[in-house]
């Protein structure tokens, strides 16, 4: 033998790869991308070049600033970018998606401490950003086609049926209208292990029971199907960064999440920003519940030769 | 309510090396015998430079009380005693046996009757290694009144990605085994044994059911199933599967009462007790996916590495490769093939070069995953943090020392950390004076 390559155990690892996790994460959501484009056109597809692009030159930018290089890590900007835009209403002009883009790269994610450190969703965080501008103009932009018709979104989401939903013609972002395309998304993400299936179970269960309370078991189902919230279950709360590590803890965020958005949603006054100012508390509580709700670790306590007493 | 059922990691159902028997290694010309063994203390050369020995001639004696009998291999003549490096990575004296090829046979004498008293004395003189607790076997019994241990488990199998020694010698070598542990419970108090199977193995289960009760030593025992998991066939979470008592600072396996035997050291404890035979063997199970002939070797202790290497032939040997020195999650990489196996050697892997093991480590992304599998239920992406600013109150806190360097975590980190090599050596520098709370 020539020599022996010599390192520390594990000598074998997992597939799943912190890479592999943001390229699964990525296809998935080009799939409701390609979808908004075919939709709602050209609008949609400003939207999310803008967005994409604003993400990347942030990135470039912060890492410019830091470390005196003009260049990317990984794929975390175009799953940011594209979970950004994908959760915009289809009238949101492109400065306001630029504005956004910039503040959640540049100022959630990397000024807060980077990829894996920061505290809250990017995406996340932006979308409730917009959500702030968006509310000084007027009810304008949030507008959506249905049935070809241009509507205002209805805080209540009564205008949602069966048929609109499943062909794509929910009330939402330019990229939660379609519900098959987002079950698509869904099934894969769980296959590829990327997301804990736990976490939208959970947050859909508890959601679903809260409507069933409130406004009953049809539009509840109406309702739970609505698009921003599993877009939300299935690309924001799912974010390994900012849920919580254990078991309690991720029962307790989940349920916080899809309970609060089904009563928000009914007696807020947020409108279509309810899922995402939702989104973002519970985030909040994150690094609480990863202190408190964890398991208590069995004791061996270091009592390794306890044959020998 | 947590379940330990689901933590760890899914181990191979099949494994490369089972389904033959087990074949002895081709008689080399040198055997570098190794005194000393990972935690057990150096034994003092009882023979000296020139003299000729059979195999299972004494060569070696333990100076205090809690060392191990060392017998030669082979026959042949001593031609050195120096000091050398062990696998385990210390220095320690080794004995060079030349092997003369005569064959000739030194016996311990023979057992007069059968009593708890004898069978231990037996356990001491043939050097049986427990590879379970990793100390000589006849510690756990010797000193501490063996009619406490209430429960005995023995291991018939094992969770380990490669290894499969338990296994084949329970499939082709299951009268010795279980008459070896037969014999255990002739030392404990236990009223029956429990033989442990994985959940893939049930018709090796159903074999040992038959042939125990087709045999003229009857006697009553019980197959308990784990689950197919890595690491469940460690002691501590053993004792808290099979028997619901968890191990802990407070409660000893003594205390419990439980003791766990594995196939292996009741092949060896049978072949002392009926054949007068010391232990000169190591069943070692050679895997990787650079090994042409895969499986389980008899390899007589002081074989060096690279004469298994010889006897199972490298496939490639010009690439970059690894050696390693035990389990595929926990064992230690050998840079040199010169070095002598021991008996606490279970596997040795042959890897070929793979990037992936290698690759960057990028920051934690708090996925939670490495929480999810920690058998221990530990939290080792925290404790890591502590052991990186060395916050000793926090990782007392968080039980670092708890951690039974399985690995686990560090196999599915997405973000590649080095979380058990570092909670590892957190265990080693961060002593535990400071007490766990
Ligand atoms: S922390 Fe220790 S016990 Fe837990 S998975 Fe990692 S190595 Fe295993
Ligand atoms: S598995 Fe790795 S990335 Fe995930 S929480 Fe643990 S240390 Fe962090």
């Amino acid at each position: 033998m020539e020599k022996f390559v010599v390192s520390s155990a594990p000598f074998v690892h997992s597939k799943n790869d912190l890479n592999k996790m943001f390229l699964f994460t990525a296809i998935a959501l080009v799939l409701p991308a390609i979808f908004s484009v075919l939709y709602f056109g050209l609008n949609a597809f400003i939207i999310i070049a803008v967005s994409l692009v604003t993400c990347l030159l942030s990135e470039c930018l912060f890492n410019l600033i830091k470390l005196k290089k003009f260049k990317v890590d990984n794929f975390s900007f175009f799953v940011t970018g594209l979970i950004l835009a994908l959760s915009m209403p289809y009238k949101a002009p492109f400065y306001i998606v630029i504005a956004c883009g910039f503040f959640s790269v540049f100022i959630v994610k990397f000024a807060l401490g980077g990829l894996g450190i920061n505290k809250f969703n990017p995406a996340n965080t932006g979308r409730c950003f917009a959500g702030i501008i968006l509310a000084g103009f007027s009810g304008e932009f949030y507008k959506t086609i249905i049935n070809g018709e241009e509507l205002t979104s209805l805080a209540t989401g009564g205008t949602n049926t069966l048929t609109n939903l499943f062909s794509g013609q929910a009330v939402g972002g330019i990229g939660t209208t379609c519900i098959i395309v987002l079950l698509i998304c869904l099934v894969f993400l769980i296959y590829t292990r990327v997301i804990d299936y736990k976490l939208p179970l959970f947050a859909i269960l508890s959601y679903f029971v809260v409507q069933v309370v409130l406004v009953g078991l049809e539009p509840a189902m109406m309702n739970m199907l609505s698009g921003s919230f599993l877009f939300a279950c299935i690309f924001i709360i799912t974010d390994p960064n900012t849920s919580p590590n254990t078991l309690p803890g991720k029962f307790v965020y989940a349920v916080l999440f899809g309970g609060l958005s089904a009563l928000l949603w009914k007696i807020g006054s947020l409108g279509e920003n309810t899922i995402f100012v939702v989104a973002l508390f519970v985030n909040m509580l994150v690094p609480f519940m990863d202190k408190y709700f964890v398991w208590k670790p069995l004791n061996f306590g270091g009592y390794r030769n306890a044959h020998k007493k | 309510m947590r379940l330990i059922n689901l933590r760890g990691i899914k181990a191979p159902k099949i494994k490369a090396t089972t389904g033959t028997d087990i074949t002895p290694l081709r008689p080399v010309e040198f055997y570098n015998v190794p005194l000393k063994l990972k935690n057990v203390s150096e034994s003092e050369p009882v023979v000296r430079v020139g003299d000729s020995v059979k195999q299972g001639t004494l060569i070696a004696k333990p100076v205090g009380n809690f060392g191990l009998n060392i017998y030669s291999p082979v026959s042949g003549k001593i031609l050195n005693i120096f000091s050398k490096m062990n696998a385990g990575g210390e220095y320690c004296k080794h004995i060079l046996v030349m092997n003369d090829n005569k064959d000739e046979v030194e016996d311990l004498p023979q057992i007069d009757s059968i009593s708890d008293v004898t069978l231990i004395s037996r356990l001491r003189d043939a050097g049986i290694i427990d590879t379970v607790s990793q100390m000589p076997s006849y510690l756990k019994y010797a000193y501490v009144g063996a009619r406490s241990y209430k429960t005995l488990i023995v291991l018939m199998d094992s969770t380990d990605p490669n290894n499969s020694i338990n296994q084949t010698l329970a499939e082709y070598k299951m009268e010795e085994v279980v008459n070896g542990a037969k014999y255990f419970m002739n030392i404990t108090n236990a009223q029956f044994i429990t033989f442990v199977f994985t959940e893939n193995n049930y018709k090796l289960a159903a074999k040992l059911k038959k042939h125990i009760a087709e045999s003229k030593k009857r006697y009553d025992f019980k197959i308990k199933f784990i689950p197919n998991k890595y690491p469940f066939d460690n002691p501590y979470i053993l004792a808290s599967l099979v028997c619901k008592k968890k191990i802990n600072k407070n409660l000893s396996f003594l205390d419990a009462g439980i003791t766990i035997e594995n196939a292996e050291t009741c092949y060896n404890f049978c072949r002392a007790v009926e054949f007068n035979k010391p232990v000169t063997n190591k069943v070692v199970t050679v895997d990787g996916d650079n090994v042409t002939r895969k499986g389980n070797y008899f390899v007589p202790n002081g074989a060096s590495y690279q004469n298994i290497l010889e006897f199972v032939g490298v496939e490639d040997i010009k690439a970059p490769s690894r050696l390693i020195d035990g389990s595929i999650m926990s064992g230690n990489a050998q840079f040199n093939e010169d070095i002598s196996i021991s008996f606490m050697t279970n596997t040795i892997l042959v890897l070929k070069f793979d990037e992936l093991t290698d690759s960057k480590e990028y920051p934690c992304i708090s996925c939670g995953k490495c929480s999810s599998v920690c058998p221990v239920f530990l939290n080792p992406q925290a404790i890591e943090r502590t052991y990186l600013s060395e916050e000793i109150e926090d990782f007392n806190r968080l039980r670092g020392h708890s951690c039974i360097d399985c690995g686990c975590c560090s196999y599915v980190c997405p973000a590649r950390r080095h979380l058990s090599q570092r909670i590892s050596a957190g265990k080693f520098y961060f002593k535990k004076d400071k007490g766990e709370k």
